[in-house]
């Protein structure tokens, strides 16, 4: 039964995308690599990308004769890396940092992960921006996410097998079921559905040629992955039944351009302001939503100023420094935890400096470094990190 | 200079050095899905270029300058006993023989085409990671696995028949790579008639910079493609209702070398393989019936198959001689391509003849693979 609602889920994925690439317009389908992941150490030299994310996009008409077309998506992503896992008990769901008497004897191990997923979108717009004068006020979205990842031995089992955390007892072959992590139940492959409906709303508009903006930008998601959706491995095991609602706004303003004689600019001050806030509700929540800290709700908010330019060889060719300021505070019960007995909030809050370089539009360079001055449940000792990215992102 | 400062100098020289100029290029070549993961419907692989603005240094004919990574996972099946090199199918094996591997492998490449691309050389300098892991199906103590037994235990204590996997299961090569083509083939993507041909070499010893020394090989690999449309029907619009086409695909392969990694190795024949010895020699002829075409590049094919393979001399990573062993294989294919992009597929193939003591067996597989 199981196989076979997948079976059904995945025809109708390939059926949708199939159909509505075909009646696409030829010239409006394109294809995207909107992202590469950074290396790691310990693979490559730390050098070589570990993931890499796909995108084919369509324009349609879904409503005859209406002025914003309809978009269709499929983006396909993978990805590999190591994980660790964190203190909470694995029957209890109980975090170590509400009650230290948890000895979880697997705080730290790793493991080795292998992710891919498909998204499909079908994404239609109306109204017009009002601060443009161009463009959609809202766009409205109703998506369908499949998951697959399995778990296995991490990189450094080679030279020492007890490190795996899959030699040992909880984690060995024999079968116990792991409610803190639903993922790692029975053979370690997890296959997991969702859909969600989210709105996009628009009320700013391009200031310079460098991504900057004046104006307002807001959306809201309600994602679900029941139970029901393919995602009960066995009877008696479910890997996913949640709900998710989310919201983001954004306030930009640009202070101030400086354009060279042929239209590129020199340098542009612009600042923004971001807040967003969620919620989790569910008996089991999927390894790709636990939340910092496992706990269900979120509240941010960030400042920051924006240092851009100038323009060289090229337009898409351009650095901007940015700084911002961050404070996050997360609240609510524990996510998996069986008897939901713990509720618990934090604060966390730092600032942090980043420096991009863009290069013909698709390579992205990015390093930046930060200040933790409120830790949250971690001990209160303020620290400086930093750490570096290389992104290509590319239309075709 | 660090191993890791010298490879970082020549990725920072390979993409800083044409920044002068504006234009670059960059494409997908293959992304890849494997049936042992979620039935081969998601992607674990990714094979992408960069090419670099140079201008065609023979007027009809491309000059090309690429960067090229491929990057992903792959899933694999020991054909050789690690410690010795002997074949499995001679001794049988009580484990499990699959394992993974995370690779990145990337190519520094010149091209140049002559008489209208007819003709091509290339040369390449190229450099692969490798890291091995045990299978998907391998989930710790108590399973059985490749590397370790039950127990815990490492199953192995040497690797001189699979040097790649000693040590931490991790290599790091570098090679020098040539390549010619030769291409007269009529490709109307349901209408073929023609010829192509591509010749590669590659080679590498412990003398290659930053190379680790895990590989010591010289390979030529060469391979020849014939087809011919047998007939075809057209539709008013200039797209096809349906043709039939005869194809025909033969390679040989020869490796000299100490130390062999296992991907380099060749010899596959869908769905069994030609054993890894200095010569190998393939070959699949194959009928297609195409169509109809719903748009250019959206069609279906179905095809009946059949293919040999025919392995002589020693056994690589061995010091195993005079092997002379033949393999033979039919089934059929079914794709559908969209866009020519996407290519959805199943395959159905029988081993009639297979290597060594292995048992006579059918194979199917569901999957795709895309690319632009």
């Amino acid at each position: 039964m199981q196989g076979k609602r997948r079976s059904i889920i995945l025809i109708l994925i390939i059926s949708l995308s199939v159909v509505t690439s075909l009646n696409a317009d030829s010239d409006s389908l394109w294809t995207e690599i909107n992202g590469v992941n950074n290396g790691v150490s310990g693979f490559g030299l730390g050098l070589f990308p570990l993931g890499t994310d796909f995108e084919y996009l369509a324009n349609f008409d879904m409503i005859p004769g209406y002025r914003h077309r309809a978009l269709f998506s499929l983006d396909l992503s993978f990805g590999f890396g190591h994980v660790t896992l964190s203190g909470y008990d694995h029957q209890t769901g109980r975090p170590s940092w509400i009650d230290p008497s948890i000895e979880d004897a697997f705080d730290g191990q790793r493991y080795f992960r292998i992710w891919s997923q498909a998204v499909v979108f079908l994404q239609q717009g109306f109204g017009t921006n009002p601060v443009a004068g161009t463009g959609p006020l809202v766009e409205l979205r109703l998506s369908f996410r499949s998951r697959v990842s399995n778990a296995s031995e991490a990189l450094s089992v080679s030279s020492d097998p007890s490190s795996s955390v899959f030699n040992k007892p909880p984690f060995d072959d024999s079968f116990e079921h792991f409610p803190a992590y639903p993922w790692l139940e029975g053979d370690r492959f997890n296959w997991n559905n969702s859909i969600s409906f989210s709105t996009y709303w628009y009320m700013r508009k391009t200031t310079t040629r460098t991504s900057n903006y004046d104006g307002v930008y807001m959306d809201v998601t309600l994602e679900t992955g029941p139970w029901w959706l393919g995602n009960d491995i066995w009877p008696d095991v479910v890997t996913s039944d949640y709900v998710k609602l989310s919201w983001s706004l954004t306030e930009y303003l640009t202070a101030y351009v400086s354009e060279r004689d042929n239209g590129w600019n020199w340098v542009n001050l612009s600042f923004g302001h971001t807040n967003t806030a969620g919620y989790i509700w569910g008996d089991v929540v999927p390894e790709y939503q636990i939340q910092t800290d496992r706990l269900r709700g979120y509240l941010t908010d960030r400042i920051w100023i924006r240092f851009t330019g100038p323009q060289f060889i090229a337009t898409d060719c351009y650095p901007y420094i940015e700084v911002s300021l961050n404070n996050n505070f997360y609240f609510g019960g524990v996510q998996n935890e069986v008897d939901a007995s713990t509720w618990a909030m934090e604060l966390k809050s730092s600032v942090t400096f980043e420096f991009h370089l863009r290069l013909f539009g698709f390579i992205h360079v990015r390093y930046r470094f930060g200040y933790d001055f409120i830790k949250g449940f971690l001990p209160d000792v303020p620290s400086w990190w930093q750490d570096a990215q290389l992104g290509f992102y590319v239309s075709l | 200079m660090s191993k890791r400062s010298a490879v970082i100098l020549i990725l920072l020289s390979t993409v800083l050095a044409p920044l002068g100029a504006i234009g670059f290029g960059y494409h997908v070549i293959e992304a890849r899905a494997e049936t042992d993961f979620a039935m081969g419907i998601f992607p674990v692989a990714v094979n992408y270029q960069f090419n670099f603005p140079v201008p065609d240094l023979i007027g009809g004919s491309m000059t090309e300058l690429a960067f090229r990574l491929d990057n992903g996972l792959d899933f694999r099946t020991l054909r050789q006993n690690p410690e010795d090199g002997s074949f499995y199918a001679c001794t049988g094996a009580d484990h499990t023989l699959d394992y993974m591997v995370l690779y990145d492998e990337f190519r520094l490449l010149f091209n140049q085409g002559f008489w209208n691309d007819r003709f091509t050389l290339g040369v390449s300098i190229d450099g692969r990671f490798e890291n091995a892991y045990e299978s998907i199906a391998f989930k710790g103590q108590g399973d059985e696995g490749l590397f370790w037994d039950p127990d815990g235990n490492q199953r192995f204590d040497s690797f001189s028949g699979a040097p790649e996997l000693a040590g931490g299961r991790s290599i790091f090569q570098t090679y020098v790579s040539a390549e010619l083509g030769v291409d007269l083939m009529d490709d109307g993507i349901v209408t073929k008639d023609g010829l192509s041909f591509n010749s590669f070499f590659r080679i590498t010893g412990p003398w290659m910079p930053l190379s680790d020394g895990s590989g010591d090989f010289l390979l030529s690999h060469n391979s020849l493609s014939v087809a011919k449309t047998l007939f075809s029907v057209s539709r008013s619009s200039g797209l096809e209702w349906f043709s039939v086409v005869l194809e025909g695909d033969f390679t040989y392969r020869y490796i000299h070398g100490s130390k062999v990694p296992l991907y380099v190795q060749g010899g596959e024949l869908w769905p069994t393989w030609a054993p890894a010895t200095e010569h190998v020699f393939t070959g699949e002829v194959s009928a297609t019936f195409y169509g109809p075409q719903l748009t250019a590049d959206t069609y279906l094919g179905i095809s009946l198959f059949a293919g040999c393979g025919w392995s002589l001399g020693s056994a690589l990573n061995s010091s195993q001689s005079g092997i002379n062993e033949f393999v033979s294989v039919y089934g059929i294919k079914a794709e559908l391509m969209v866009l020519d992009v996407l290519s959805l597929y199943w395959d159905w193939g029988f081993v009639n003849d297979p290597a060594f003591n292995e048992p006579q067996r059918a194979v199917s597989r569901l999957g795709f693979t895309f690319g632009v």
